[in-house]
């Protein structure tokens, strides 16, 4: 049981994947599962830590009149909140902390990702997977004991002939069992695809420098620049996107009748 | 996938990585990911749902409240000041109003004034006149009786001279009669 923070700074090697790989910092084992704090845990803190810090910090000062953090946490606040609104309804705010929270989770994994060293803990399919079940989870325990068997008339819209009921219901079904996959995926791609692509051309102006191509490296390095700059977008609007989906879901448990 | 896969396979170098699966679907260490994310999301979550959130909604309503009051505040000042307008212009229109009367009743009565002392004057002259026609008249008469008188004399005087003998009445007929041919 050492903790090796040595092993944070990997040896940035000419390989895309290996930002990805997870390696234990403090080993631990419970009840025989392998539950070692590491780098991903590790990162994880760091990002739920820095949100933490602060929205705590831009909601402590609770100023009449706010000054620059306090005023974009409150913007933060009532972003969400009108989306949620917006997309669930006023009944759909009982969620407001939840899809809150998961914005800020997402985001500050994303963006804590785009630093070099750091680990981008969103990358991962365990992580965005089991965000997208405990969405799906949520949705059909609350729709459920909202609207009782009345939930799964989701499945069959209103006005539909019973002959096209047949193909309509198995569709809704598949397409409704397809959400916490493709909402878990969706993240997962966007960000492992993003960090394996700035990893490339990084490694391509190390490559064609070490060459003796320094003029050719120009090309991969000024194209890192916007692609950098596009990444960043990606991580807010990946997090935009898995919250507002969240509340698209959540507004189908509240009213499945369309 | 594939194409991470072999991606993850050519870029690898050394003996270590070159059997491992590709990292984002490690099972390895899934146990510990997903506990560590429920920890770190829990904890999140009700560090927010606690603490943070509601600070910031009291932030916000409490703006809002006080926005509203103050709001409120500057409607019932605005009500006031129309008020005290509406009050002011009424009171300078009946002011006005009030003016006309005094300044219509005091040229009706200095007219009235005017016309009495118009009129008294007139009559004093139409007296005047009227006696001074009367005493005019008068004195006309007088003088064509004396001329009358003077011409009964004359034409007395006048046939004693030739020799006529008339009556002092038919004299006074003749003459009375020449008289009033030429008047």
């Amino acid at each position: 049981m050492t903790l090796s923070f040595p092993a944070l700074l990997p040896n940035i090697a000419t390989d895309p994947i290996h930002q990805f790989k997870i390696f234990p910092l403090l080993d631990w084992t419970a009840a025989g599962y392998n539950l070692s704090f590491t780098n991903s845990s590790f990162w994880m803190m760091v990002s739920t830590g820095l949100v933490l810090a602060f929205l705590g910090v831009a909601a402590s000062r609770g100023g009449l009149i706010p000054n620059r953090i306090q005023s974009l946490g409150e913007l933060s606040y009532g972003f969400i909140a009108d989306m949620v609104r917006s997309t669930a309804g006023e009944e759909g705010l009982k969620f407001f902390p939840f899809v809150f929270t998961l914005f800020f989770f997402i985001l500050g994994a994303n963006i804590v990702g785009m630093f070099p060293y750091a680990f981008t803990t969103t990358s991962h399919i365990a992580v965005t997977g089991a965000l997208a079940i405990v969405v799906i989870l949520i949705v059909v325990g609350y729709g459920i004991y909202k609207n009782g068997l009345g939930f799964f008339g989701l499945f069959a819209p209103h006005g539909v002939p019973l002959p096209v009921m047949f193909f309509l219901v198995p569709i809704e079904i598949i397409s409704f069992l397809a959400r916490p996959i493709t909402l878990g995926m969706r993240l997962f791609a966007n960000m492992l695809a993003g960090h394996i692509m700035l990893k490339l051309l990084a490694i391509f102006v190390v490559m064609l420098t070490g060459a003796g191509l320094a003029w050719a490296a120009w090309v991969p390095y000024l194209l890192l620049i916007p692609i950098t700059a596009l990444e960043f977008l990606v991580a807010f609007l990946q997090a935009y996107v898995f919250a507002l989906l969240t509340c698209v879901y959540l507004k189908d448990a509240i009213h499945p009748h369309h | 996938m594939s194409l991470l896969a072999f991606l993850a396979e050519t870029a690898a170098h050394g003996g270590e990585t070159v059997k491992a699966p590709f990292p984002a679907f490690d099972p390895t260490w899934f146990a510990s990911q997903l506990f560590w994310l429920a920890v770190f999301f829990l904890g999140l979550y009700f560090a927010l749902a606690r603490f943070v959130l509601p600070k910031l909604s009291d932030t916000l309503e409490k703006r809002a409240n006080r926005i509203a009051a103050d709001l409120d505040e500057a409607a019932r000042l605005n009500n006031q000041s129309v008020e005290a307008q509406k009050a002011l212009e009424l009171r300078l229109s009946q002011a006005r109003s009030r003016a006309r009367e005094t300044a219509d009743k005091a040229r009706e009565k200095t007219e009235a004034e005017l016309a009495a002392e118009t009129a008294r004057v007139d009559a004093d002259l139409a007296r005047k006149l009227e006696t001074a026609e009367g005493r005019i008249s008068k004195l006309r008469a007088d003088a064509m009786k004396n001329v009358e008188q003077i011409a009964v004399d004359t034409a007395e005087a006048m046939t004693a001279r030739l020799g006529v003998k008339a009556s002092k009445a038919d004299l006074k007929k003749a003459v009375k009669a020449a008289l009033e041919k030429r008047a």
